[in-house]
This record gives C-alpha cells, sequence and structure tokens, in this order.
C-alpha cells in the first residue's frame, strides 16, 4: 500500500526535513503520526501524495513508485488519495456541494453520478443540511466535515488528515475522530498526523513517532 | 465543460476583481487603440501627400499631335506611371494667366507664349521615393521629343525623410504602448489568478491533471481579454462618433475592433496561461 524505504528529504542545505524514513501501512490500518510542530509530519504526508519527492530513498504508494512516476500520472495517484488539513483548505467562493462535487468534476464524473456521491459523502459526516451554506458560514469542525466529505467521495483507500483537529473546539475533535474511525471501520486507511496526545489516548491504534526528521517509535498498540 | 462552466463560476464569484481585470485591459486597449488611429490618419494623410508626387515633361515646341500621342502611349507603358495628362501650349498658357491674375502687367509684357507644351505625369503608389521618380523620370528623358523633366526633387526628398522620421516615430510609440499594455493586462491577469491559488492547489490536490487546472483560468483571461478590447473599440467608436461633429477624420472600423478584441484575447490567454504555469511548477507535483 504505501512504503517508505531509506526516504529522505532535505529542504535547504543541511536542513533534514525527514531522514532515513522506513515505514510501511497496510490496507485498512489506523495510524497516528505524532511529533513536536516541525518533526516532520507534514513533509512525510506531502511524501506520500508527491507533492514533494524525497532526496534519496524511494516512496511506493498503490503501485507507483516515486522514482518512476511521471509528472501527468500524479493527478491519477491523487485520486486514490483523500488529503485534510488544519485549515481545510475548501474553495471559500463555493458553496458545500460544489467543494465535495469538484473533487469529482475535475475529473469528469458525469453529473447525475456526481449527485449521487456527493450526497452520500455529505451524508457520511452528517452535513447534509447545511449542502448549500458557503465555507464561512460554517463552524471549524463543520467545514473539516466537508473537507472529509471531499476527500472521502472517490473512495480513497488512504485518508491523510494533517492536525485535522488543529483548529477545532475539543467537542468537534470528538466528532472528527469519531468519523475517522468509522470511516477506518469501512475499510479506508487513516493516516493521522497529530501533536495532540490526548486524542491518541482515547483511541489506542498503531503510533508512529516521529522527532527531527527520523521515526523514533513505531507500536502497533499504544502504551 | 468543466471549464466553461467554471470560468463562468469563476467571473461571477469572483466578480469585482473581473471588473477590475476588464477595467485595466480596456484602459490599456482604449490608449493602444488611441494609437492605432493615429497612426491610420498619419499614414492617410502620407498618402495624400505622396499622391500629389508629379512629374512634369516638357516638350519641344514643334511637337505634332502624332507624336504627342505615341510619346503618351510610350510613358504610359512605363512601370509605376499611373496616368498621363497632356498640357498644350495654350491650355498651359491659360492655367498661368489664371495663377498670375494679381500681376496683368508682367502678362502684358508677354507678346508670345513661352510656354512649353507638357505631360503631367503621376506614379503609382509605392513608386513615390525619390528613386524611383528618379529612374522614370530617366527613362522619360531619353524619348525624342522630350526636352526636360522636373519633378521637384527638393519637395521629394524633404516628404521622404519626413515619412521616414514619423514612421520611426509611431514604431517606437507602438512598441512601447504595446509593451506597456502586454504587462498590463497579463499583470492584471495574473493578479486575478493568484487571487485564487487556494483554488489551484485544491484542484491539484483532489487529481486534476494539469491542464484541467489551466484550462478555466485561461478561458477566463480570454474572455477578460476580448470583453476589455470589445468595451475599448465601443468607446473609440463613440469617441469618433461625437467628434466628427467637429473634426473629420478616418476610423478604421472593422480593423480596430479586430485589433483591439483579437490583441486583448491574445494578451488574456498569456497573461492567464503564464500565471497558472508559476502554480503548476510551483510545487513538484
Amino acid at each position: 500500500m504505501i512504503e517508505f524505504k531509506n526516504v529522505t528529504k532535505i529542504f535547504q542545505k543541511n536542513w533534514y526535513a525527514v531522514r532515513e524514513i522506513n515505514l510501511k501501512i497496510d490496507k485498512g490500518e489506523f495510524v497516528f503520526l505524532v511529533g513536536k510542530s516541525g518533526a516532520g509530519k507534514s513533509t512525510l504526508l506531502r511524501l506520500i501524495y508527491l507533492d514533494i519527492f524525497p532526496d534519496s530513498g524511494e516512496v511506493n504508494v498503490a503501485g507507483f513508485s516515486s522514482h518512476t512516476i511521471k509528472k501527468k500520472e500524479i493527478p491519477f495517484l491523487r485520486r486514490k488519495i483523500g488529503v485534510i488539513f488544519q485549515d481545510f483548505k475548501l474553495l471559500m467562493d463555493k458553496n458545500v456541494y460544489e467543494n465535495v462535487a469538484f473533487a469529482l468534476e475535475v475529473t469528469n464524473t458525469p453529473r447525475r453520478k456526481i449527485k449521487e456521491l456527493v450526497m452520500n459523502a455529505l451524508a457520511d459526516v452528517g452535513i447534509t443540511h447545511k449542502k448549500n451554506s458557503f465555507p464561512y458560514q460554517l463552524s471549524g469542525g463543520e467545514q473539516q466535515k466537508v473537507a472529509i466529505a471531499r476527500a472521502l467521495v472517490r473512495e480513497p483507500f488512504i485518508l491523510l488528515a494533517d492536525e485535522p483537529t488543529g483548529n477545532i473546539d475539543p467537542a468537534g475533535s470528538e466528532e472528527i475522530i469519531e468519523i475517522l474511525k468509522e470511516i477506518n471501520t469501512s475499510g479506508t486507511a487513516v493516516l493521522m498526523a497529530t501533536h495532540q496526545m490526548e486524542l491518541i489516548k482515547k483511541l489506542p491504534r498503531r503510533v508512529v513517532t516521529i522527532d527531527e526528521g527520523r521515526i523514533v517509535e513505531d507500536s502497533d498498540v499504544f502504551h | 465543460m468543466f471549464s466553461i462552466r467554471e470560468a463562468f463560476i469563476g467571473l461571477r464569484r469572483n466578480g469585482l476583481t473581473a471588473f477590475i481585470a476588464v477595467g485595466v485591459i480596456f484602459f490599456s486597449l482604449l490608449i493602444f487603440g488611441l494609437f492605432l488611429v493615429g497612426t491610420f490618419n498619419l499614414f492617410g494623410i502620407i498618402r495624400i501627400a505622396e499622391s500629389k508626387v508629379e512629374i512634369d515633361a516638357y516638350l519641344s515646341d514643334d511637337i505634332s499631335l502624332k507624336e504627342v500621342n505615341s510619346l503618351k502611349s510610350k510613358i504610359s507603358k512605363i512601370v509605376g506611371v499611373k496616368s498621363v495628362n497632356y498640357l498644350s501650349k495654350e491650355r498651359a498658357m491659360e492655367k498661368f494667366k489664371k495663377e498670375m491674375k494679381s500681376a496683368p502687367e508682367l502678362l502684358k509684357a508677354l507678346e508670345t507664349n513661352p510656354l512649353p507644351p507638357s505631360f503631367k505625369i503621376s506614379v503609382e503608389e509605392g513608386y513615390n521615393s525619390l528613386e524611383d521618380i528618379k529612374k522614370i523620370s530617366n527613362k522619360i528623358r531619353i524619348f525624342e521629343g522630350v526636352e526636360d523633366v522636373q519633378y521637384g526633387e527638393a519637395w521629394i526628398r524633404r516628404l521622404d525623410k519626413l515619412v521616414k522620421i514619423l514612421f520611426l516615430f509611431d514604431v517606437v510609440i507602438g512598441l512601447v504602448i504595446s509593451f506597456a499594455s502586454i504587462f498590463v493586462v497579463s499583470n492584471t491577469i495574473r493578479l486575478t489568478v493568484i487571487s485564487r491559488k487556494e483554488s489551484i492547489e485544491v484542484m491539484k490536490l483532489v487529481g486534476a491533471t494539469d491542464r484541467m487546472v489551466r484550462s478555466p483560468f485561461m478561458l477566463e483571461g480570454v474572455i477578460e481579454g476580448g470583453v476589455g478590447g470589445a468595451v475599448s473599440a465601443g468607446i473609440l467608436y463613440g469617441l469618433y462618433v461625437i467628434s466628427q461633429k467637429f473634426v473629420s477624420y478616418f476610423f478604421p472600423t472593422n480593423i480596430l475592433f479586430g485589433a483591439l478584441v483579437i490583441f486583448g484575447i491574445i494578451l488574456g490567454y498569456i497573461g492567464s496561461r503564464n500565471a497558472v504555469k508559476t502554480y503548476l511548477v510551483g510545487g513538484e507535483g
């Protein structure tokens, strides 16, 4: 599914964003990626959806290798991956429905199919009633739900979540975690980067700890 | 389909940005259009001046009508000659009398008609440079019956120089205005794209191909450029209609509309393509 083989990424001279990373994530897994700010969590996620390429080593994702993938193949890799962020990255000039539909429109999905898929995705995260609202009319938690619906609408094999609860109040955060859990239960792998340890305590799953770009701990079950 | 819909949604939802972009494009192209109108009129005036260039061929006094006719047909055959008009001794005198009305005593002094018969030869467009006139004159000069050929060399030389200076001046101004328009328009469109870079980011994130990302923005740029061009052409036409009451000049309606709209479209296309390109190659994706 996802495999990092000795991956190093250097951003500036002598600044190792991630260093000699070896990591394997299997189908349907739920993995927490923890570490302080700047530890390299986001870099690791960006390497998965090939927003950046490793300087050495290799990343394998769903049959694509960072060594051999062509530039024009990258969009097709991304269609298999859902990504959500701390700042949601919703399009402010589109309403909830359009934001989710957008992910399908850019890949030329037939219109009727889009409606069905979008409504299902909105129902999955429980935000159907806000489908005509614009992002600025929603709370942080609601915006993240829309982002999740957008990530899920194309049925990715993995959902990458980069500090998804960073901008959300505790009640909202719990809701988001609950949704991620459900998504995982239905078979989608989840890789969630966070520095909020209390979330991990509530949900015992595999935890990969990263510090100064290196993996310092990888436990299958949280201790 | 997606691109067209996205382009129009983009224009509608980002109305103010689009409006400003069209406004800036309109203004730049208006100046460009004014320059075009100026150039057309300038060259119109030059053409009229150049068409006034004539060669006078003076014939011998005792030339017969038959010889005149045969000379006329020979001269007409010279490349570059547009028309040949014969002016007999008598007609020349009449003309002279008309011109000298204010000096009747001078006319009285003339006992005989000293004016020779002549041909007034006009040349075709494209043959009014000093060199061409010289060539044609030399060909006429060798015909039997032709005594002398004159063509106002000094005046042609001056006109030639003036045309060259004006042309150079016009080209320089044209280039400056064109570059300024290109710079302003493409940067304005660039700003409209930059204001929506999140949109590009998200498109890339959800797996849109580069073409898919690019096309709505380029279509928007083309629409903004085209509309800006059309509006500026329309305003120029309006100004032309109003100013016609005071001054008359040539207004190349079709060329102007065509040029401004096409120029706007090209600028919109290039501006938006370059702006989106920045973001497509910005990440390594």
